[in-house]
């Protein structure tokens, strides 16, 4: 059993990551054509949604969405619902975990075989994606106070380099009063959907508390904001479009010149290689664990750990094929659909949950 | 099964260890300057020569034993030259630890946008590398070792980044700088220009300013130093005062320059820059001592001085009409009619008016008064 304080972790860890690769894509390409707008309301939504959540299972006390479902649901629904959302989980996971492959070939090793980089990748999550969820929550909170505050530094030196512009930063501001657009919203509310993961989490918190609500929408948006602007303010108005991953070269931008290595770059990169397997590792997590949900028998019996390689397998294999077939730009099509289905996944799972709940206060 | 899973593990991982075509550092030549010139003979007027100044990885730094390789090629395209001088090397080249790159003057002149593209498209080569103009060409300015360069490379790399010298007459520009400023809407590229004097000098005192594409003008080294006041703060630089009643030197100790742009009469617009600074006297030329008085007359006739010589090289560079302060950014960042402000801009840029009040205060005379 863990205290509530986790659910802060699960949503620190997305808003971390979210600025290695398609949340600032999406910001950038809409910044004349909506992308402000958008990160205000799209604060607001992931905070309700957040709320609403929360509120939602906290009624189901040691409860996963597996043994939610299943109790609650006629078992041929509660089956596809599970099997879908653990592809969709599996999904998340291997989408990270390709863009950090396609990161590292271009950045670190470029002798590599982008194969061998996937591979290492992938055994880590598979191995590390069957320990418990306890010890995930744990190596999860370790993870995270020792790379923010290398997070941290790395801001403070890229705001106050003179070379940072603020003129081009207030320019795009200026296109404030321009109409959201779905892709951004979708985008800008992925920030706040770490606590998704409660959807199997919830069976280690003793109770769904939260506290000190306020601090979501307040630091969600702090994180939004320098997520799209930052960059911005280092390749410009125009130019931070051409930069394919635009914090990576933010971060090739800016200069330690008092350190053992000069260049941001690779200190950046391990963070965020640290940051990014661990969500890796906490999706797979929670997608093995709904799949093998699905086949929870009627006694409440979940498959053995046997199972776990079987599951696993095949999508590491599927993992591999996406990869021969992706190339950069289908790869960010990809992702950016993964943001749009999720955004309005975010509302059906909601949706069904507040179903779920009245339906098991009825029977009671 | 647990076996089983060790047992890939183990040959997976012996695939990583030993697969990988990594290169060790005893195979690898590290490239630390480019030039990029055009050819000299005329036939060849449209390809690229490219200068690769390398590296050889070495035991001792300390001694001077480290000699520079220099390699010269021409083809139709700055990769072709790269791969023609990959031939020429026995080792692999490197360009992960470039730091400087040094475009020539007739391509200055020409067009610089193919080649701000090569330098940040390739993953390899840093966006904190420093960019300059070469002259009379890159060739001779990558080629020259200085008598007090000990590593290959070094004085470049050191004068343009100003960690050695803090000279004011350097403006340094990063790799990223130039294509930021190469694509920005109302900011314009600015890159040092670095002159190669025989027998072994290398002097960076001049700025050369940009249209999007290529070089328009060049800036004295006095307008260097002044663009340098106008774009940073604390300058360390001394100026020279030559007034009627004062005459003398001062040396900067901190300053600061802001700017606006307000609306002015008849709908002009007006650049007001307002300089402030903290000054020492260094040299009196009159002989007499400096009292108090003197003191703030001092002051005046500096920022009298400043005012001038400012309003000079807005003139100058107005008249050239391309931007490299980014008044126009800055104009676009304080208005938010987004569909027409950039057309009012261009209507108001030929009839800009300049306003600078500078403030020196002069406060302390030196060692003796």
């Amino acid at each position: 059993m863990v205290s509530s304080k986790y659910i802060y972790y699960l949503f620190l860890m997305n808003a971390l990551i979210n600025i290695v690769n398609f949340v600032p894509r999406v910001l950038v390409f809409t910044r004349f054509h909506g992308a402000l707008p958008s990160i205000l309301i799209s604060t607001v939504i992931g905070t309700l949604l957040l709320y609403g959540f929360t509120t939602a299972l906290s009624s189901f006390k040691g409860q996963g969405l597996p043994e939610i479902f299943n109790a609650n649901l006629p078992r041929f629904f509660s089956f596809l619902l599970l099997i879908i959302y653990a592809c969709f989980w599996f999904l998340a996971g291997i989408i990270t975990m390709l863009s950090f492959a396609d990161i590292t070939t271009r950045y670190v090793s470029p002798d590599i075989s982008p194969y061998a980089v996937i591979i290492g990748f992938l055994l880590l999550s598979i191995i590390c994606s069957r320990l418990s969820a306890e010890s995930i929550l744990y190596a999860l909170e370790t993870l995270l106070y020792l790379s923010t505050p290398v997070i941290v530094y790395m801001l403070v030196k890229a705001l106050i380099n003179p070379a940072f512009s603020w003129d081009a930063v207030m320019q795009v501001i200026t296109y404030m009063w321009t109409k959201p657009k779905y892709v951004t919203l979708a985008g800008a509310t992925f920030i706040f959907s770490g606590y998704y993961n409660l959807a199997i989490f919830n069976r280690n918190f003793k109770n769904l508390k939260t506290r000190y609500l306020w601090t979501i929408p307040l630091l969600g948006l702090v994180i939004l904001l320098i997520t799209f602007l930052v960059p911005i303010g280092y390749h410009g108005t125009i130019g931070v479009e051409d930069h394919v991953f635009s914090w990576f070269s933010t971060a090739d931008s800016i200069r330690m010149e008092m350190f053992i290595i000069e260049r941001v770059l690779f200190l950046f990169y391990t963070v965020y290689l640290t940051l990014s397997m661990l969500s890796t590792v906490v999706h797979w997590h929670v997608g093995l664990e709904l799949f093998k949900g699905a086949f929870q028998s009627k006694a409440g019996k979940l498959p053995s750990k046997k199972v776990d390689w079987w599951i696993m397998i095949p999508f590491a294999i599927g993992t591999l094929v996406l990869m021969n077939y992706l190339n950069q730009i289908r790869m960010a099509q990809l992702g950016q659909w993964f943001l749009n289905i999720r955004f309005a996944n975010e509302f059906i799972l909601l949706a069904i949950l507040f179903y779920v709940k009245r339906r098991s206060a009825k029977r009671t | 099964m647990k076996k089983m899973m060790c047992c890939l593990l183990v040959i997976t991982m012996s695939g990583v260890i030993s697969g990988c075509q990594f290169k060790d550092i005893d195979k690898r030549s590290f490239v630390l300057a480019i030039g990029i010139d055009r050819p000299e003979d005329k036939g060849k007027r449209d390809q690229f020569e490219v200068t690769l100044k390398m590296a050889i990885p070495e035991g001792d730094p300390s001694q001077r034993s480290q000699e520079s390789i220099v390699i010269t090629e021409i083809a139709e395209s700055v990769p072709e030259a790269v791969r023609l001088a990959k031939s020429k090397m026995d080792k692999e080249l490197d360009f992960s630890h470039c730091k400087t790159m040094i475009y020539g003057e007739f391509i200055a002149k020409d067009n610089i946008t193919p080649l701000v593209d090569w330098s940040s498209r390739r993953r390899d080569i840093q966006l904190i590398m420093f960019v300059a103009v070469g002259l009379p060409n890159a060739k001779e300015v990558v080629k020259m070792q200085t008598k007090s360069e000990r590593l290959p490379g070094n004085a470049l790399i050191l004068g343009l980044s100003k960690e050695g010298t803090e000279s004011p007459y350097i403006k340094s520009v990063y790799s990223f700088d130039l294509s930021r400023r190469a694509t920005e809407r109302g900011l314009d590229p600015i890159m040092p220009v670095v002159t190669a004097k025989h027998p072994d000098m290398l002097i960076i005192d001049k700025v050369a300013l940009f249209n999007k594409q290529k070089m328009i003008t060049l800036l004295t080294p006095d307008e260097t130093r002044m663009l340098n006041l106008l774009s940073s703060n604390n300058l360390r630089s001394s100026f020279k005062v030559d007034a009627e009643d004062a005459s003398f030197d001062f040396n900067l100790e901190s300053s600061k320059s802001k700017y606006r742009i307000r609306t002015g009469k008849e709908g002009r617009a007006v650049i007001e820059y307002h300089l402030s600074g903290k000054a020492s006297v260094e040299e009196n030329r009159n002989g007499a001592p400096i009292t108090g008085p003197v003191l703030s007359a001092f002051s005046k006739a500096a920022s009298k001085k400043w005012e001038k010589d400012s309003t000079e090289l807005f003139k100058k560079i107005h008249a050239s009409g391309v931007d490299p302060f980014g008044w126009g950014l800055r104009y676009y960042s304080r208005h938010w009619n987004n569909a027409t402000e950039q057309k009012d801009w261009e209507r108001l840029y030929p009839e800009l008016e300049f306003q600078v009040k500078a403030d020196v205060k002069i406060k302390y005379t030196g060692m003796i008064r």
